[in-house]
C-alpha cells in the first residue's frame, strides 16, 4: 500500500462551493450585476455555465458572507448595516430528499420536508449574523435575549413539543440537525408520508409548504430585530439542475406564489429549468412571469470588468502584489504583446529555419499584413497573423503562439474557472516565478483545449456526438482560417447559425451538454433575447476549445444557417467559401441583421476597435 | 489487514472454512446474466446442506431486464434448483424496497433478530442493492458479504468502450446529511478508465478529493491484460492533483475500509465526505461501509453509461475464487479461521 507523500504537488483549483468564506471573501470581486442582485426587490433565475460564478454570487448574498465583505467594502457595509440586506444561501444537491423524492412509491412530501429541514438549518445559520448586525447600532436589541426569544417562538411554530427545553439558535440547529437523521431514516424504513410513523419516530417538525418555515422564521426575526414583519430576506437558491422535473414544477410554482419576505435568487445550468412550467397553470412558463427576472451570467472576456475580476483572481491565486492596478500586474506576468507583433517576430525568426515551402507562406502572410491599411488591416491581420504563428511554431521546438494577457483572457473565454484551471495548467508546468514563459503558456493553453475535447465525450452518455460535432465545427473553421487564399480573405470568423427545433433529440442535447461545460456558446436567440437560444440562434465554438484548432476568432460573421435534421459535413458555396453546413446552408447572414441586442454589437464593436491595437481581444 | 474495526463496525475476511460450521439465517443473491451468478450459492449449498436446505433460506432478487438471453436462461435456470423461497423482481435501483423487505423476512423468522446472519452473495447486484443492505447493521444483525470473481473471456476488451458519465445518484441510506456549509472532500474509487474518471472529477467539480483504486488487480483470475494493475499510471493527471491517495488489493476490504474510515474521522468537523467508488465491488463495499456509521458521510453511485457492455454479452463465467467478508457492530467477529 502506499500513500502520496508530497503535498507541496498540490495547487489549489478552488470550486465556488467549495472555497472557505475567508478565502470567498479575499478572491471575490464585487460587480454590477452583483449588487444589483443584492439591490433588486424581485426574484431572479440566473442562467450560466459551469464556473460562470453563479454560485459565488450566491453565497455573497449570504449574510455570513456579507458581514466579512463589509469589513474591507464599504458598499457592502452600507447595503447591510443601512438597508439590512440578509441573505440564506441554500444549495440544493440535498442528495437524500432529491434522490428519494423521485422515488414510486414517495411523493412531493419528502421533498417538501426536506428540503424545508435543510433550509431551516441555512435559515438559524445566517440569523444569529442578522441578529449581531441590528444589535450593533440598536441599543435596545441584546443578542442573548433576542435569540432566546426567537428559539422560543420558532419552536412553538415549528415543532409538535419539543420535550427538552431548547434555549439556543445553537441548540435549535442541532435539534434540527437530529430531525434530519429521522427523517432520512423513516424513508429507508417505511412510509415517510405517514405522520404518525413520523412522530413514532420522533420527528417532530410540523409540514408546511416548500419554504413555509422560513417564510415564518424571517417574519419572527423581523418583529425580534424591530424591522417591518415583511422587511426581505434573500434566499440564494443553487444547483436547481438536480431537480426532477416534477420538483422543480414545485418549486416554480411557490416562488411564483411567494413574496415578502422571501426574494429567491436562484442558479441553474442553461437548459435545464427554462421549459419548467408550474403546477397551478400547465401552460406558464416561469421565465413569463414578470416578477421573475432572468438573467444570464456570461461576461465578454473583453469586458473591462470581467478582465479586472479575473486579474483579482489571478493575483490572488498567484499571490502576488496587486499594486495600482491588478490586470497591469497579470500583464505583466503573461507579458502583453499583440498578436501582429508576435507574428512578425516570429517570421522574422523563422528566417534562421528550414523548409522552403513553409518560409514562402510565411513570407507572402507577412508582406501580405504590411501590405494592409485601415479597415482591411483590422480585418484581416489577425487570420494573417494565425498562419505566420501556426507556420513558425512547427519549426519551433517551443511553440509561442498562445501566450499573452488578452490570449489568456480570451481562452478563458467570460468563465472565472476556465482561467483557474489555466493558471493550475501553467502551475504544473512551471516553477513559480512572476514570468510566464510564453512557450509554458502555450503549452498550458494547448494542453487545457486537448483536455476540454478528450473530456466532452464522457459527459454524459452522448458525449461522442458532442465530441464529434465539436471537431466539426473546429476544423471547418480551422480550414477557413488556413486554406483561403490571401486574396479571398474576408475576416476571421467563429459563428454560425443553429436551430435547435430543427435537430433531433440527440443533436439537441449535445448543443446543450456543451453549452453547459463552455465548449460550445449560444450567444444571442434570433428573436433577440440575450438569453440562451431556444429556437434558432447565433452560436460559436468556446474559445477555450479553439487552439486545438488553431484558431482564436476575433469577432466574425455568421458563416452558414443550419436548416436540416442532421449535422452535416463542411461543403463549399459557389463561390468557394468555406461552409461548415451545407448543402443548404449557403445563406451567410451578417449578424446585424439578425434583431440580436443592438447594445451588445455595439459593445463588440467597441472591443474591435480597441482591439486594433492587439488583434486577439474582441 | 485481515480484520479491522471502528467504534461501530467490524470487518473481517473470513474463508470458506468459516462457513462450513456456520449457521446462516438468511442468504440474499440476485440472478443477472452472468453465469457466475449462482456460483456462490452452489458453492455453499456443496459444503452445507444441498440445494433444496439452501432454497428455504434464499432471497433471490430478479432482474426484469434481458429475461430472453441464452446467459439469462441457465441463470434462471440453476438457480431454480435451488427452489428459492421469496422471489423478487428488481430493476436494480430499488435497494430500499429490498431492505424493507428482507428486514421484514429476518423479523418474521428471528424473534430476536440480533443474532440473527445474513449472506448477501453481491456478484451479481448493483450498487443500489446490495450498499442499502448495511443498514440491516443497525439491527445487530451479522451480514456475511460473498463476491464471486468473475473470469472475462479473451478477446473481448473491445466490448468495453470509453465510459460516459450519466446520472450520478446517491446510494439509500448512504447519502449523509446535507450539511449545506461544509466543505465537500471526494473520495474517488478510480477505475481504470482514465477519460471517463476525469469526466467524474470534472461533473462533481471536485476541488479537494483523495483517490483509491485496487492494486494488485484481477489480473490472477483474467484471460486478458488486466488493466487494473495500472490503475496508477493510467490516472496519473486525476492522481497528481489528489491531496492524498492510497492503494490496496482488490479484495482487501479491511485495508479500504480503515483508510476510508481514518479519512472520514479526521475531517469529521469540517468537511462533508462525499465517496464516489467506480473500481471493484469489494471496493465499493468498503466505500460503504466506511460511510455507514458516520452523518458527514455519503457514497453517490454514478451511472458510467457507455461503460457497461456494447453489443453482445460476454460470457462471465465464475473464476473461482470467492471474497468474503464478515461485518457485524461492535467487536462481536465469530471464532474461526481468520484469513
Amino acid at each position: 500500500m502506499t500513500h502520496s507523500s508530497d503535498p507541496s504537488i498540490v495547487i489549489d483549483l478552488p470550486s465556488a462551493k467549495n472555497v472557505p468564506v475567508d478565502d470567498l471573501v479575499k478572491l471575490f470581486v464585487p460587480t454590477r450585476r452583483y449588487w444589483r442582485l443584492l439591490r433588486s426587490r424581485t426574484h431572479h433565475l440566473l442562467l450560466g455555465t459551469r464556473g460562470s460564478g453563479k454560485t459565488i454570487i450566491l453565497r455573497m448574498l449570504a449574510t455570513s458572507h456579507l458581514r466579512r465583505l463589509a469589513d474591507r467594502h464599504e458598499d457592502a457595509r452600507r447595503e447591510l448595516f443601512e438597508h439590512r440586506r440578509f441573505g440564506v444561501y441554500l444549495p440544493l444537491s440535498i442528495d437524500w430528499c432529491v434522490a428519494l423524492g423521485e422515488v414510486s412509491g414517495y411523493n412531493d412530501r419528502v421533498f417538501t420536508d426536506g428540503v424545508n429541514i435543510v433550509a431551516i438549518q441555512a435559515f438559524l445559520e445566517e440569523v444569529e449574523g442578522a441578529i449581531r448586525v441590528v444589535a450593533s447600532d440598536n441599543a435596545s436589541i441584546d443578542v442573548s435575549a433576542s435569540e432566546r426569544q426567537l428559539t422560543r417562538q420558532l419552536c412553538d411554530v415549528w415543532f409538535e413539543g419539543v420535550r427538552s427545553p431548547v434555549h439556543s439558535l445553537a441548540a435549535l440547529r442541532r435539534l434540527m440537525r437530529r430531525q434530519e437523521s429521522i427523517f432520512k431514516s423513516a424513508l429507508l424504513s417505511g412510509n415517510p408520508c405517514d405522520s404518525a410513523t413520523l412522530r413514532e419516530a420522533g420527528f417532530l417538525l410540523y409540514s408546511s409548504s416548500l419554504f413555509g418555515h422560513v417564510q415564518q422564521g424571517a417574519q419572527m426575526a423581523n418583529e425580534v430585530m424591530e424591522l417591518e414583519r415583511d422587511h426581505s430576506w434573500i434566499v440564494g437558491l443553487d444547483e436547481l439542475e438536480v431537480l426532477t422535473d416534477t420538483q422543480q414544477k414545485l418549486l416554480a410554482t411557490v416562488v411564483r406564489g411567494t413574496h415578502r419576505p422571501l426574494l429567491f435568487k436562484m442558479a441553474t445550468l442553461p437548459y435545464s429549468f427554462t421549459d419548467m412550467g408550474t403546477s397551478f397553470a400547465a401552460r406558464a412558463r416561469v421565465a413569463e412571469n414578470r416578477e421573475f427576472r432572468t438573467e444570464r451570467l456570461q461576461y465578454d472576456p473583453g469586458d473591462s470588468e470581467y478582465r479586472e475580476l479575473v486579474a483579482t483572481l489571478g493575483c490572488s491565486i498567484l499571490r502576488l502584489d496587486v499594486g495600482t492596478s491588478a490586470e497591469r500586474t497579470m500583464e505583466r506576468v503573461f507579458g502583453n504583446k499583440r498578436f501582429v507583433e508576435r507574428a512578425e517576430e516570429a517570421a522574422k525568426r523563422y528566417e534562421l529555419g528550414d523548409g522552403a515551402a513553409e518560409k514562402a507562406n510565411i513570407t507572402g502572410a507577412l508582406r501580405a499584413m504590411h501590405g494592409l491599411k485601415g479597415d482591411s488591416r483590422r480585418k484581416v491581420a489577425p487570420v494573417l497573423a494565425i498562419r505566420i504563428l501556426r507556420a513558425t511554431s512547427r519549426g519551433h521546438r517551443r511553440p509561442q503562439a498562445y501566450c499573452g494577457w488578452d490570449t489568456a483572457m480570451r481562452v478563458s473565454d467570460g468563465n472565472p474557472s476556465l482561467f483557474l484551471r489555466l493558471l493550475w495548467e501553467l502551475d504544473r508546468l512551471r516553477a513559480g516565478s512572476e514570468c510566464i514563459s510564453p512557450g509554458d503558456q502555450h503549452a498550458a493553453i494547448s494542453a487545457q483545449a486537448e483536455h476540454l475535447f478528450t473530456s466532452a465525450r464522457a459527459l454524459y452518455p452522448g458525449g461522442t456526438l458532442l465530441q464529434d460535432t465539436i471537431d466539426r465545427i473546429g476544423r471547418g473553421f480551422a480550414s477557413g482560417i488556413h486554406d483561403i487564399p490571401l486574396d479571398r480573405i474576408d475576416e476571421e470568423g467563429n459563428r454560425f447559425v443553429v436551430d435547435l427545433d430543427a435537430l433531433s433529440g440527440v443533436e439537441r442535447e449535445a448543443f446543450q451538454w456543451g453549452v453547459r461545460h463552455s465548449l460550445l456558446v449560444g450567444e444571442t436567440s434570433t428573436s433577440g433575447s440575450s438569453e440562451y437560444p431556444v429556437g434558432k440562434g447565433v452560436w460559436r465554438l468556446g474559445y477555450a476549445l479553439c487552439p486545438k484548432y488553431w484558431l482564436l476568432p476575433r469577432r466574425g460573421r455568421v458563416r452558414g444557417v443550419f436548416q436540416g435534421g442532421q449535422l452535416l459535413v463542411a461543403a463549399s458555396d459557389e463561390a468557394g467559401q468555406q461552409l461548415l453546413w451545407g448543402p443548404d446552408s449557403s445563406s451567410e447572414v451578417p449578424l446585424d441583421t439578425r434583431g440580436h441586442d443592438p447594445a451588445q454589437e455595439a459593445q463588440r464593436e467597441r472591443g474591435a476597435r480597441s482591439s486594433d491595437n492587439d488583434a486577439e481581444a474582441i | 489487514m485481515g480484520s479491522t474495526s471502528n467504534s461501530r463496525l467490524s470487518v473481517r475476511r473470513v474463508e470458506w472454512c468459516d462457513l462450513e460450521s456456520r449457521a446462516v439465517d438468511l442468504i440474499v443473491a440476485a440472478a443477472g446474466y452472468e453465469l457466475r451468478g449462482p456460483h456462490v450459492c452452489e458453492e455453499l449449498a456443496r459444503r452445507q446442506d444441498g440445494h433444496r436446505v439452501l432454497g428455504s433460506k434464499l432471497y433471490l432478487a430478479q432482474f426484469k431486464d434481458r429475461r430472453n438471453e441464452d446467459y439469462r436462461g441457465e441463470v434462471d435456470r440453476r438457480f431454480a434448483e435451488f427452489e428459492p423461497r421469496w422471489l423478487h423482481e428488481t430493476d436494480g435501483t430499488d435497494g430500499h424496497d429490498l431492505v424493507r423487505r428482507v428486514t421484514d423476512i429476518v423479523r418474521a423468522g428471528h424473534r430476536g433478530s440480533a443474532s440473527a446472519t445474513v449472506l448477501i452473495d453481491y456478484s451479481c447486484m448493483t450498487r443500489m442493492m446490495y450498499l442499502p443492505l448495511l443498514r440491516l447493521l443497525r439491527s445487530g444483525i451479522t451480514l456475511l458479504f460473498a463476491y464471486s470473481v468473475g473470469y472475462h473471456p479473451p478477446g473481448g476488451e473491445h466490448r468495453y468502450p470509453v465510459s460516459t458519465v450519466g446520472r450520478i445518484g446517491s446510494v439509500p441510506g448512504l447519502e449523509g446529511l446535507a450539511l449545506p456549509r461544509r466543505r465537500r472532500l471526494y473520495v474517488f474509487g478510480l477505475g481504470y478508465d482514465d477519460v471517463g474518471n476525469a469526466a467524474l472529477v470534472e461533473r462533481l467539480e471536485a476541488d479537494e478529493f483523495v483517490c483509491y483504486w485496487a492494486s494488485p488487480g484481477y489480473a490472477g483470475y483474467w484471460n486478458v491484460p488486466d488493466p487494473g494493475d495500472h490503475v496508477e499510471s493510467i490516472n496519473h493527471a486525476i492522481i497528481e492533483r489528489a491531496r492524498y491517495w492510497f492503494a490496496a488489493a482488490w479484495d482487501d476490504v479491511p485495508t479500504v475500509f480503515r483508510e476510508l474510515s481514518k479519512i472520514s474521522n479526521e475531517v469529521a468537523g469540517s468537511r462533508k465526505v462525499v465517496i464516489v467508488p467506480v473500481g471493484p465491488k469489494p471496493h465499493i463495499l468498503a466505500a460503504g461501509l466506511a460511510a455507514e456509521p458516520h452523518g458527514h458521510v455519503a457514497v453517490l453511485a454514478p451511472h458510467l453509461g457507455g461503460g457497461g457492455i456494447r453489443g453482445e454479452v460476454p460470457r462471465v463465467e465464475a473464476a473461482g475464487p470467492v471474497a468474503l467478508q464478515e461485518v457485524c457492530t461492535g467487536a462481536r467477529l465469530s471464532s474461526g479461521c481468520v484469513a
